[in-house]
């Protein structure tokens, strides 16, 4: 494989200490938020709608800034530590005038990357993900879920240390979103990453993450261990001890519901 | 990927187009209307074939004069969008007025440039290029600030420069908004040219001062007509050729251009 950005040494460590931010409007999304994530963790975000999920991952990305308190990755303010991290969009985000290859290409060009060797990885990115064959393809003449694999590979392009997913299969039938959770599983084992994932299914939470945080009203109001063993399969989905976790994490997201 | 022009996109105006004529046609023979009031179908073709040694000249300078001023209104207009685009500030600040020089109308606009360039093609083409230049800046301009939040976010958080989402997401963004700007400008530019021609009063051989000749004789009402059918061709050509770049820039990924296949 042609040398892209230096990889990663080792999945990052996130430090989220006495976080508040406040919006324009005047809302406080959190005031004192605190959560550490250790290198290797994948930590499933999950909480009604408006609880700040988002914003933390955006906060994280040094897309916004914090109104008070700590956030960072490595050690490193988020501005400081870009090139560490990916974020996985809702939606693909694919340049529709560009092929899946070149939108795969579009970190490694920002970087400066020569064009035959991003060219290389994007198409080993690409075939990672399922998507060899689709390489010249251009958006519209791609499904919901493939974008979101080429989107996948974008990220992975940059070997991040920290990949913030903000509910990227949400939009997906539940057969290819249970596929693409396998896949995401399944790179995660060639490629180690830190991840913070946003969600709106408990099921996809307990079966992606050795971690589950229930968020709101701008606060930590549950966190439940996966105690799972990785590498997890569809048959995952089937075992007493998964059903367990999603109903506790139901009940948990229910008793954070309430008023 | 060839381009073929879908049969809905030319047996219904051709059609319409024959209605048209035969319905032109009647009403001559139905209401005995002179040829000095309104020529038939025959007759303008009659008068295309007999000027056709003036009018092709004369098409042909004035189409060049609509050509120069479509092009400095292209180029000025984008590059005026990419300002406007540039900060909220600067198109707070200017937008207004661009609207305002807009709103001068073409006969105001005349005597000005007349003074200014002479009664000659100069005018003509600055009055071609002040017509079709808002359209592009409009359009460009739209297009330049609507590009998608998310995309411009996962360009920050690749840490592109601002160059680079210039170059890489906010034009490529913009393009078609350009090309609807730029296809505006195609009808507007020889309606200009001909419009300074006719008022500016400026040299022979245009279609303008040809149009000055005939309409001064009523027995050559078909011949204003030839004008008229001229000056339509001449903008079919401009708004053809746009609308060929439009296809060949957008054809792979433009929901306007693929749904055109």
């Amino acid at each position: 494989m042609a040398a892209g950005p230096a990889p990663a040494p080792s999945p990052a460590r996130v430090t989220i200490a006495a976080l508040g931010k406040r919006f324009e409007t005047g809302v406080d999304v959190f005031s004192g938020l605190n959560l550490e994530a250790a290198p290797g963790d994948f930590i499933s975000l999950i909480g009604p709608s408006g609880c700040g999920k988002t914003t933390l991952l955006r906060l994280l990305a040094g897309l916004a800034a914090p109104s008070s308190g700590k956030v960072a990755i490595d050690d490193l303010a988020p501005a400081a530590a870009r090139d560490r991290l990916a974020f996985v969009f809702q939606e693909p985000t694919l340049l529709p005038w560009l092929t899946a290859r070149r939108n795969v290409e579009l970190p490694l060009r920002l970087h400066g990357e020569p064009a035959h060797s991003r060219a290389v990885t994007a198409r080993e990115a690409l075939s990672r993900v399922g998507l060899a064959d689709a390489a010249e393809r251009y958006p519209r003449q791609l499904s919901g879920g493939m974008k979101m694999r080429v989107s996948l590979a974008r990220a992975l392009t940059g070997h991040p240390s920290l990949l913030l997913f903000d509910e990227p299969f949400g939009a997906l039938d539940e057969m290819t979103r249970n596929r693409l959770n396998e896949d995401l599983l399944r790179l995660r084992e060639t490629a180690p990453f830190t991840a913070l994932f946003v969600t709106h299914s408990v099921g996809e939470a307990v079966f992606l993450s050795n971690r589950v945080v229930v968020l709101a009203r701008g606060r930590i109001a549950a966190e439940l261990a996966v105690p799972l063993p990785y590498p997890r399969g569809p048959e995952t989905r089937e075992l007493p001890a998964y059903l367990q976790l999603v109903a506790r994490a139901v009940a948990a997201l229910r008793a954070a519901d309430q008023p | 990927m060839k381009f073929r022009l879908p049969t809905s996109l030319w047996i219904p105006p051709l059609l319409a187009g024959a209605v048209l004529l035969v319905l032109w046609q009647g009403a001559i023979v139905v209401f005995g209307l002179p040829s000095y009031f309104l020529p038939g179908p025959g007759d303008v073709v009659r008068a295309l074939v007999r000027e056709r040694d003036f009018l092709l000249p004369a098409a042909l300078r004035t189409g060049s004069s609509a050509l120069v001023g479509f092009g400095a209104a292209v180029a000025g207009g984008a590059l005026v969008a990419l300002v406007l685009a540039s900060s909220r500030w600067v198109k707070a600040a200017l937008y207004p007025w661009v609207l305002v020089v807009q709103m001068v109308p073409v006969v105001v606009l005349i005597p000005i440039f007349v003074i200014w360039f002479g009664a000659n093609l100069a005018s003509v083409t600055a009055i071609s290029f002040m017509i079709s230049f808002f359209p592009v800046v409009a359009g460009t301009t739209l297009g330049l600030v609507s590009t998608d939040r998310g995309l411009l976010e996962l360009f920050a958080v690749n840490r592109a420069t601002k160059l680079q989402e210039i170059l890489l997401l906010r034009l490529p963004y913009a393009l078609p908004y350009f090309l609807t700007g730029v296809k505006i400008a195609a009808t507007l530019a020889p309606i200009g040219a001909i419009s300074g021609e006719f008022l500016a009063g400026t040299e022979p051989n245009t279609l303008g001062y040809l149009l000055v000749v005939y309409r001064s004789d009523p027995g050559k009402m078909p011949e204003v007509f030839a004008v008229a059918l001229v000056t339509c061709a001449l903008g079919f050509l401009f708004v053809g050729a746009v609308q060929l770049l439009s296809w060949l820039l957008l054809r792979r990924w433009h929901e306007s251009a693929v749904r055109a296949e």
